[in-house]
């Protein structure tokens, strides 16, 4: 360990030379290289982490690159963990990085998660957080939890016992995943570069307070911030019961637990269709401004094979009729590339 | 009771983003909100009163203050 790289934090009353050799004996696993798993990436590595893994499929695309920092344009195209994996070794050899190019899935998790002290939560979809949220629940290991949408992001640091020895998760703020479409991504909804910046970094602070034992850590708490009015709530996270019977209880449950579906199928309405059947298949009710062929259009009908949408239907107040278009299980958030879900909110509010 | 209500995420395309609204508990506010937004009534929310989370109906008390907040995706 070279001290002169960590003098600065070295010196640190509380930290010093006990804190250092805490994160160097670290083992710690960032799902997702993106927006979030960028800013925790670059600062863990610095930190001195001394054991890094990331997973992540994603390749680097031009629209990453305003929020995802620790990419350049010549990476676009390569693979983020590996891209990402090769700039932290320049940045600090003194730690040792491992890859995965792959998803996380309910058949690896269990084998990706248990070699790691620490998870971070870095993800961009619902059925991979509630996979996380399960997997590491099971196994017991500390979940540092990041989410942004658009201005604001939420924090929390799951499965970490408070004084009173009480611990909650993810499902004791949202037992149930949404709609996807009620929290669209930053394919669909936007974002501010920064957000995601600002986030993460809370998430390698929590890490690091976490692994060195420093300070207060945000155990059954959530915080919030929203960048447009500087407005910071941080809530408390009661330890409640709920329904346990809808999702895997033990780890060979949920290797077999499909997450995709379980995260698509949380309305009872929801039929799969393809855009070419929205084209010839009459749509039930009265067709007028929401007929197959308009939503087609709607969507781009450049690609009608390309892509199967979930279709859900419900009345609304203004129209009569709301249809909303959701991702083929295959893409399990946003509809890429991204604007469609923009264009497709103006055309049906 | 005149309780004020802050709304996060994607709500706020729905809500204001504060509002205060007269509610005897959390369950006649849910419900008063979703009669006047049907869109609200099928969505996951998570509820705090006074900063703490909620998951059953709680009374409320003059100012108290009701978070409404959905999950978020991104990352």
């Amino acid at each position: 360990m070279q001290n002169e790289r960590y003098e600065r934090q070295l010196s640190l009353l509380g930290f010093g030379e006990a804190g250092q050799q805490k994160l160097q004996a670290a083992r710690l696993l960032v799902v997702g290289a993106g927006g979030l798993g960028c800013p925790v990436l670059q600062y863990l590595a610095a930190a001195g982490i001394g054991h890094i893994g990331i997973i992540d499929d994603d390749l680097v695309e031009l629209n990453n690159l305003h929020r995802q920092v620790l990419y350049d344009t010549t990476d676009i195209g390569h693979a983020k963990a590996e891209v990402a994996a090769r700039k932290l070794i320049l940045q600090n050899p003194d730690i040792d990085i491992a890859f995965w190019v792959e998803q996380l899935c309910p058949a690896n998790a269990a084998e990706r998660l248990q070699p790691y002290d620490v998870i971070l939560d870095c993800t961009d979809n619902f059925a991979t957080r509630y996979l996380l949220c399960d997997a590491c629940y099971l196994l017991d290991k500390p979940l540092v939890f990041g989410a942004i949408y658009q201005y604001e992001g939420q924090l929390a640091v799951f499965n970490v016992a408070d004084t009173q020895g009480i611990k909650t998760t993810y499902r004791h703020l949202f037992p149930i995943p949404p709609d996807p479409m009620e929290s669209p991504d930053c394919n669909a909804a936007g974002v501010l570069g920064v957000l995601p910046g600002m986030i993460g970094i809370h998430q390698a602070t929590e890490a690091i307070k976490l692994l060195t034992g420093i300070g207060t850590i945000l155990s059954n708490k959530l915080m919030t911030i929203n960048l447009l009015d500087n407005g910071i709530f941080t809530f408390n996270i009661p330890q409640t019961s709920f329904d346990e019977s809808s999702y895997p209880r033990s780890l060979n449950a949920l290797k077999d637990f499909d997450y995709i579906q379980y995260c698509a199928s949380v309305r009872s309405q929801i039929q799969g269709i393809t855009i070419a059947e929205l084209i010839t298949t009459p749509a039930p009710g009265s067709p007028s401004l929401h007929s197959p062929r308009y939503i087609a259009d709607a969507i781009g009908k450049n690609r009608p094979q390309a892509h199967c949408f979930y279709l859900s239907e419900r009345q609304t107040q203004s129209n009569g009729r709301t249809i909303f278009l959701r991702p083929a299980r295959q893409q399990p958030t946003g509809i890429s590339p991204g604007g469609r879900h923009d264009r497709f909110k103006k055309l049906f509010r | 009771m005149r309780i004020q209500v802050k709304t996060f995420g994607a709500l706020t395309e729905i809500l204001e983003r504060e509002f205060y609204v007269t509610a005897g508990d959390t369950a006649e506010l849910l419900t008063t909100l979703s009669r006047q937004h049907p869109d609200l009534a099928h969505r996951k929310l998570l509820v705090a009163v006074n900063n703490t989370i909620i998951n059953t109906p709680v009374d409320l008390r003059e100012n108290d203050v009701v978070a409404l907040m959905p999950p978020y995706s991104g990352g």
